[in-house]
């Protein structure tokens, strides 16, 4: 596959070159393990446009995802982490949308128009006998 | 100069769409002359735009910097094939596409549509016009591709190079196809209620840019989840992206429309509902460029938006929306259909059809403008995640899929043939049979909901199948193998599409529901020569190559696939380095492998080892084949319905 040797390594040293900038704040030495890949999918990543802190690159999942590995090694439930990061970020990090006040409406309008739905149904039913 | 002719043509067809919504609809002519004025408006129309997207293309081909649009979103060495795709890949150029497709589907209905009676094409030439006017003073003032700049640079920006890949080259105008197809519903719609005299004959003229809208939306959108799939980097296939969804919303409306349709043909009932879905389906449309092009959502989308011009579309959308549904209500008709409701009788399970799939559609514009409506009246800020959205269509899809099979089987009115009830129970014990197999071959004790739906993708497959079967199945045959042969000859031919169509919609929730709990996936760090195992594969790292493009360099990541400790083949997952922008893409590796995918991303790459997601995925290929299996359907019972006319005209 190695066409021209010398562009290879011109290449290959401005991608080193590259990442080392972008990743200067990666420390990451450890392979990532599900329980960190499940937890940072139900988190949002709080600087990129709709991607969850699993999906993205940016420095801030960086830190989020080594913050989870860290939990998880001192011995932390999924849930105790993912409530510490809400509690530090609020609503707004948590994919799944916390069941309170202001969600209840998203949360349970489809279950209502669907019984609304099935009550139309029985009654016309009855009517139509 | 090639700006100035541009700005010309755009003019020309500006004037060309207004003279044909006067001569179609205002001068007080004979039909006839209206019908030959306007057409021939339509078709100059269409030509001047085509022209001017020409010459626009003509631009990028041959970088013209002196066009703002062509520096901004294309560079000297940039692959030829980008050059004229990358037209549709900014604001401008896309808008662009989108008048032009929408003008050749009005060329389309000038050409195509000479049987329907000269007054109601009027109208709907006229409705087709409004809108092509609409989005070219659009272009004009907010969005000109051809604007000028002085002096001229050496060399452009650069396309987004996300953009740079073969999904770019279909994935727009599929899905643009799609969008704008559901005008000339829209305008038929229109021009039947201005008429007031619809009858069923109007289903017959709208079906097939149904039709053809729906399977060009479907393909559009099946081809963008495969571009994300595997250009996006984490192997997902629907993020429920706001963009996303506001493509799915006309899908499903779309959707629905096509099955109320079929009630509105067959039995002339439901004819205000089937209108108001026409209409709702293209303000959907309206509303997915809304939200594509104004920015007022955060997505992966974001690459050509503006808030300005966001404004302006926001405008028209709600000028077509509220006129359209002002005529609807004025004209919704009078006389109140008969009340007789049957529960199993087709219709009504078309209605159930259409009730689950508006309420999903609810579910997908309720959750994706909930977060906006609560910032702006509370402001409190959350998100609505995947995760919703999954909960929420569980239960939708489950009703769904466990109706969807026995509709078809049941009839327009009075009762149920024995054949049928009889087909459904046996298609229930199979299904059940089949979970109880899954059950015990897969999960052991546990107990998992994915079982479940796959079942239920399973139900919709085996009756269909079933359904399938000639009506008169009793032989006296013994001859297990004459019996098959004679079921096969005489499969039931009329009913081969829809029920491929209802095949796809089962696989596609099997690959759905399978994906997504059976995926493995584990990042890793591997050197050289190392192995890592993932399900039953192992995937050994034989080191880093490179490869020369033409405005960019990839590095190549060489995996060797194993299974059983034999070497089945090659993965080589690639990180693209442009050189202009100094983007980095990440090209995923794939393995196919029957129904499976073996799937590997790279992130950071060192000399001796890198960092690598891997992750097997079984049945997703499903999810793919499914969508198509359901256009392959819709177009193979268009195919047969005009042989069977051929047939009986013969």
């Amino acid at each position: 596959m190695i066409k021209k040797p010398y562009i290879l390594i011109k290449f290959l040293l401005i991608y080193l070159l590259s990442i080392t900038f972008i990743y200067a704040s990666n420390i990451d030495e450890t392979e990532m393990s599900n329980e960190v890949i499940e937890i940072s999918k139900e988190l949002k990543c709080l600087v990129c446009d709709g991607q969850n802190i699993f999906e993205s690159n940016s420095n801030f999942s960086k830190d989020i995802k080594l913050y989870i590995n860290k939990e998880l090694i001192n011995g932390k439930e999924k849930k105790e982490i993912i409530s510490d990061i809400h509690s530090k970020y609020g609503d707004v990090i948590l994919m799944r949308p916390p069941i309170q006040r202001n969600t209840y409406i998203l949360w349970f309008l489809p279950s209502v128009i669907l019984f609304i739905g099935i009550l139309i149904l029985y009654i016309k039913r009855r009517g139509s006998d | 100069m090639i700006g100035l002719y541009g700005n010309l043509l755009l003019y020309l067809a500006t004037a060309a769409a207004l003279a044909a919504i006067i001569y179609s609809k205002v001068l007080r002519i004979k039909v006839d002359r209206k019908y030959k004025y306007s057409s021939f408006f339509i078709v100059a129309q269409f030509l001047f735009i085509f022209f001017s997207y020409l010459i626009l293309t003509y631009a990028y081909i041959t970088s013209d910097f002196s066009l703002l649009n062509v520096w901004q979103n294309s560079e000297l060495n940039k692959p030829l094939i980008y050059k004229i795709t990358g037209v549709w890949g900014n604001h401008e150029g896309s808008i662009l596409l989108w008048v032009l497709i929408l003008a050749f589907y009005s060329f389309l209905v000038v050409v195509i549509d000479r049987d329907v009676p000269k007054k109601n094409i009027l109208n709907v030439l006229f409705v087709q016009s409004s809108i092509t006017l609409a989005f070219l003073l659009f272009i004009i003032f907010t969005s000109n591709p051809f604007t000028l700049q002085h002096p001229v640079p050496y060399d452009g920006v650069g396309l987004n190079s996300l953009l740079q890949d073969p999904g770019l080259i279909i994935h727009p105008p599929l899905l643009y196809m799609g969008y704008v197809g559901f005008s000339v519903v829209f305008s038929y719609s229109i021009a039947a209620m201005l008429d007031k005299d619809l009858n069923n004959v109007w289903t017959r003229w709208v079906q097939k840019w149904v039709y053809l809208s729906w399977c060009t939306l479907t393909l559009g959108i099946t081809i963008g989840s495969w571009w994300a799939y595997y250009e996006l980097g984490w192997g997902g296939w629907w993020f429920w992206d706001p963009v996303e969804n506001a493509s799915l919303l006309p899908w499903i409306t779309g959707t629905a429309l096509m099955h109320s349709l079929i009630i509105y043909r067959s039995i002339g009932r439901h004819k205000d509902w089937t209108l108001l879905l026409a209409i709702l389906t293209f303000s959907f449309s309206l509303m997915g460029t809304f939200l594509v092009r104004s920015g007022i959502l955060t997505s992966v989308h974001s690459f050509a938006s503006d808030p300005q011009r966001g404004l302006w579309i926001l405008v028209i959308m709600s000028f077509f929306v509220i006129c359209s549904l002002s005529i609807f209500i004025i004209n919704l008709s009078e006389n109140k259909e008969k009340n007789n409701f049957f529960i199993f009788r087709k219709g009504t399970f078309i209605l159930f059809n259409n009730y689950l799939l508006m309420l999903s559609c609810f579910v997908v514009f309720f959750g994706t403008i909930y977060p906006l409506l609560l910032e702006s009246i509370t402001n409190e800020v959350i998100t609505v995640g995947p995760q919703y959205f999954n909960t929420i269509f569980i239960p939708i899809t489950f009703f769904l899929a466990l109706l969807m099979p026995i509709g078809p089987n049941l009839p327009w009115k009075g009762h149920v043939n024995t054949q049928a009830i009889n087909r459904i129970y046996m298609s229930a014990i199979l299904t059940i049979s089949l979970v109880i197999i899954l059950q015990v071959l897969i999960e052991g004790q546990t107990f998992n909901l994915s079982i479940f739906i796959i079942s239920l993708g399973g139900w919709i497959i085996i009756n269909s199948l079933v359904d399938l079967l000639p009506n008169n199945n009793r032989r006296e045959d013994k001859n297990i193998v004459d019996l098959i042969l004679y079921n096969i000859k005489n499969i039931n031919i009329q009913k081969i599409g829809s029920r491929i169509s209802h095949v796809g919609f089962g696989v596609l929730i099997i690959g759905v529901a399978a994906a997504s709990s059976y995926s493995e996936q584990k990042e890793i760090k591997i050197s050289i020569g190392e192995i890592s195992d993932i399900n039953r594969y192992s995937l050994q790292y034989d080191g880093l190559s490179s490869d020369i493009g033409d405005n960019y360099d990839d590095l190549l990541l060489s995996f060797t696939i194993l299974l059983d400790n034999k070497k089945i083949g090659e993965i080589i997952p690639k990180k693209r380095f442009f050189r202009n922008s100094g983007d980095i893409t990440t090209e995923a590796g794939i393995f196919r492998h029957n129904t499976s995918h073996v799937f590997i991303t790279v992130g950071e790459v060192q000399e001796n080892y890198i960092y690598a997601m891997i992750s097997y995925k079984p049945f997703v290929r499903m999810i793919w084949l499914g969508s198509f299996l359901m256009v392959i359907g819709l177009v193979g019972s268009v195919l047969i319905r005009i042989q069977f006319i051929r047939l009986t005209h013969d």
